[in-house]
């Protein structure tokens, strides 16, 4: 008897410092401050703010140098900008009037939303002005937030064309099937490279212009191509192009025409590679390219990991950027704020409370209608909320609404589980086993469908639904484990 | 027994009701939407001193009368509101930044403050996140109650699996229409915990009848 009493006093320690760790904290001297050691909690963009763009038409028109190239839009290039350049302005919209309707709107919707879940961001909230195209769009505040900006509005226009002849586009981004970023490592380091596979139509086109007038002069001295390496297939073009990291391509001409090329008999033809009008290469062919693959290295080769990472994420952005499609119309950022959400810590702390109050009443009831036994099994219920809030902190989960629900869910069930340990009937020593292993295994039948609808909605692809699932998933299990080790012994007689 | 029949019968036609009065209200006026998914228009208001929201919110609310307003902080210094309405009139702008000056003795203009129209969000974008989890998660629950519940019977298995969810969601949303209550973050939230609890329900109820099923056998 006495055993058992220690046992319980024991117990009842141990479930009080879980609550003292939860509840308050561990406080370690920090050079001159005291700090928590526990994790703080994570808030959700719910309750704590978001990034709100506005996103509108372009009403811009083309800026072209003094060749007649077109060279970008009056939104790159301020007036003295193109002053400057000796760059003049067209009469030519960026968007011509007949691509601004509401079908294009919509492409445009689903363009940026693929770009958003190709970008890791899915808890977004997205809506579109049918009539002139203007969108509101609000994400997450997070470390890449500015990256992802930067990048979901490139237009992606994708085309290869002769590289003196404007008017020979020869493919463009309905020949392309897939973008993607590869890399290859040798003994000098690691290249990177955006490959760009091409579809059917697109590779027969490519071999038909790598056979053709774009064949390497042999006499001639622009740059040759790289050496083709061992994992990069070697039927494939290989070429040197430069991205900054903001993904945004940047000119990078590696001809080296030399002024005896004139007196040639026959000049070097080269195709150019375009990426939003911006050329990331010119470039011949050594021999024919039969399987459609273009490889592009992003850079020299190298051992620095940081920079290698870097020029990995600036190849996905592109490749994420060509994938989801070209634009049909050109938008602009009109507004860029950080909003701090509309729910106030007020209004927090109210639900907190609220919920609070409930759980208390019924504590209250329990300890009313079990005496003894009803006041071990609060304690151990608060223990159990105690060991939720840590939970909540250390497996990541952002504190949103949806997780808020979740957590009632939990403590509501982790009640059920402990009335139906009050409930069970005194056995006997040998049958005390048995009963316990039925009353699990009842305990898992019964949460099983929930168990699953949370393992599924953790691998979902929005990330309310997923932390949602996560902190299910976790609640439930720890309940099920408290109860039968803890909860349990602590009521057994 | 008889009791219990009627009991359900009641509450089935209490359901039904509450569902056809949904659908019709919500056909007609539609869901009361939370002004964060409304077509709305918002001003952004910023000084170099610090605006206090409670206060802003007090200012935009005596001007805008019985329109919904939102009065949040933008950025992250405390210099910068954003007064979020259904709509906001120039002279209504007007006369808000007019008591901003007054109270915090400034002198901002309304030329300075631009109007931003935000286009609303559709109902289908709102739910469209839930909807594939959802259907997941039922088809994989359907699996598992088909495996462990079959003795019940498939067809009612299958059809009670399928029912009872989308019933419990379409009451609530059902009630939501009815008493008006902001469709919004939270409505959603719910929605979500009410589908784990109708699954739940659901288990008991099968694993009673499976209980029942044994024991008369």
């Amino acid at each position: 008897m006495k055993e058992k009493k220690l046992k319980l006093i024991t117990q009842i320690l141990a479930i009080l410092v879980i609550c003292l760790v939860s509840f308050v904290g561990i406080y370690t001297q920090n050079t001159n401050k005291v700090e928590n050691s526990i994790k703080n909690y994570n808030l959700g963009n719910d309750l704590v703010g978001y990034r709100e763009l506005v996103l509108k038409v372009s009403d811009a028109v083309q800026v072209v140098n003094s060749d007649g190239d077109v060279v970008g839009n009056t939104d790159n290039y301020t007036d003295s900008n193109i002053e400057s350049y000796s760059y003049s302005k067209t009469e030519n919209k960026v968007n011509p009037d007949e691509c601004l309707n509401l079908d294009n709107y919509k492409r445009v919707k689903t363009i940026i939303e693929n770009r958003l879940k190709t970008f890791g961001v899915t808890d977004y909230k997205f809506s579109l002005n049918n009539d002139n195209g203007t969108i509101n769009l609000q994400i997450p505040e997070t470390s890449s937030t500015d990256h992802t900006i930067s990048n979901i509005l490139q237009v992606a226009k994708f085309e290869i064309k002769d590289s003196e002849d404007n008017s020979k586009i020869y493919l463009t981004n309905n020949d392309l099937k897939k973008a993607s970023a590869v890399y290859n490592t040798t003994t000098a380091g690691t290249t990177v490279y955006l490959q760009l596979e091409l579809t059917k139509n697109g590779a027969d086109i490519l071999k038909e212009l790598s056979e053709g007038e774009y064949v390497t002069i042999e006499e001639d001295n622009t740059t040759q191509n790289e050496t083709t390496n061992d994992t990069i297939d070697e039927n494939a073009v290989e070429a040197e192009a430069e991205l900054s990291t903001d993904g945004n391509t940047s000119n990078v001409d590696t001809s080296e025409e030399t002024s005896n090329n004139e007196d040639k008999e026959k000049v070097q033809k080269k195709i150019s590679i375009l990426i939003d009008d911006t050329p990331l290469i010119e470039t011949s062919f050594n021999e024919p390219i039969e399987n459609g693959l273009i490889n592009l290295s992003m850079g020299e080769a190298s051992q620095d990991v940081d920079t290698i990472n870097d020029t990995l994420t600036s190849a996905s952005t592109v490749a994420t950027q060509l994938n989801t499609g070209r634009m049909p119309v050109t938008y602009t950022i009109s507004g860029n704020t950080y909003i701090k959400t509309d729910i106030s810590h007020e209004m927090i702390l109210k639900t907190i409370i609220g919920i609070g109050i409930v759980t208390a009443i019924c504590l209250v009831i329990l300890i009313i209608k079990y005496k003894l036994k009803g006041l071990i099994a609060s304690v151990a219920y608060i223990g159990f909320i105690a060991l939720d809030l840590l939970l909540v902190r250390y497996t990541n989960v952002s504190i949103s609404l949806e997780v808020i629900i979740a957590g009632i869910i939990i403590l509501a069930i982790n009640y059920m589980l402990i009335i139906n340990i009050l409930k069970t009937k005194k056995t006997t020593e040998e049958d005390r086993e048995k009963e316990n292993k039925k009353q699990l295994i009842t305990w898992v039948e019964n949460l099983m469908p929930i168990f699953i609808i949370s393992i599924v909605f953790v691998f979902t692809n929005w990330d309310k639904v997923i932390e949602f699932g996560m902190f299910m998933f976790w609640g439930l299990l720890i309940s099920v484990v408290y109860n039968y080790l803890l909860t349990k012994n602590m009521l057994e007689e | 027994m008889e009791k219990l029949k009627n009991t359900k019968s009641i509450i089935c036609i209490v359901i039904a009701i509450i569902i056809i009065a949904g659908v019709i209200i919500g056909s007609l006026k539609g869901f009361n939407i939370e002004l964060f998914y409304q077509s709305k228009e918002s001003v952004v208001i910023s000084n170099n001193t610090g605006l206090d929201v409670s206060k802003i919110e007090e200012i935009s609310k005596s001007v805008l009368g019985d329109k919904r307003v939102v009065v949040q902080e933008v950025e992250r210094f405390g210099n910068s509101v954003q007064i979020t309405s259904t709509s906001i009139s120039d002279e209504e702008k007007q006369n808000i930044i007019t008591k901003i000056n007054e109270e915090y003795s400034l002198d901002i203009s309304a030329d300075e403050v631009t109007k931003t129209e935000v286009p609303a969000t559709r109902i289908r974008d709102i739910l469209n996140p839930y909807i594939l989890p959802g259907s997941i998660s039922i088809i994989v629950i359907l699996l598992y109650f088909i495996i462990v519940y079959h003795k019940i019977g498939i067809y009612k298995v299958v059809f009670k699996t399928i029912l009872i969810p989308v019933i419990t969601e379409v009451t609530y949303y059902s009630i939501i229409a009815i008493t008006r209550l902001p469709f919004g973050r939270i409505v959603n939230a719910i929605a979500l915990g009410l589908y784990i609890v109708s699954i739940g329900m659901l288990t008991i109820c099968f694993k009673k009848a499976k209980e029942s099923l044994t024991e008369g056998e």
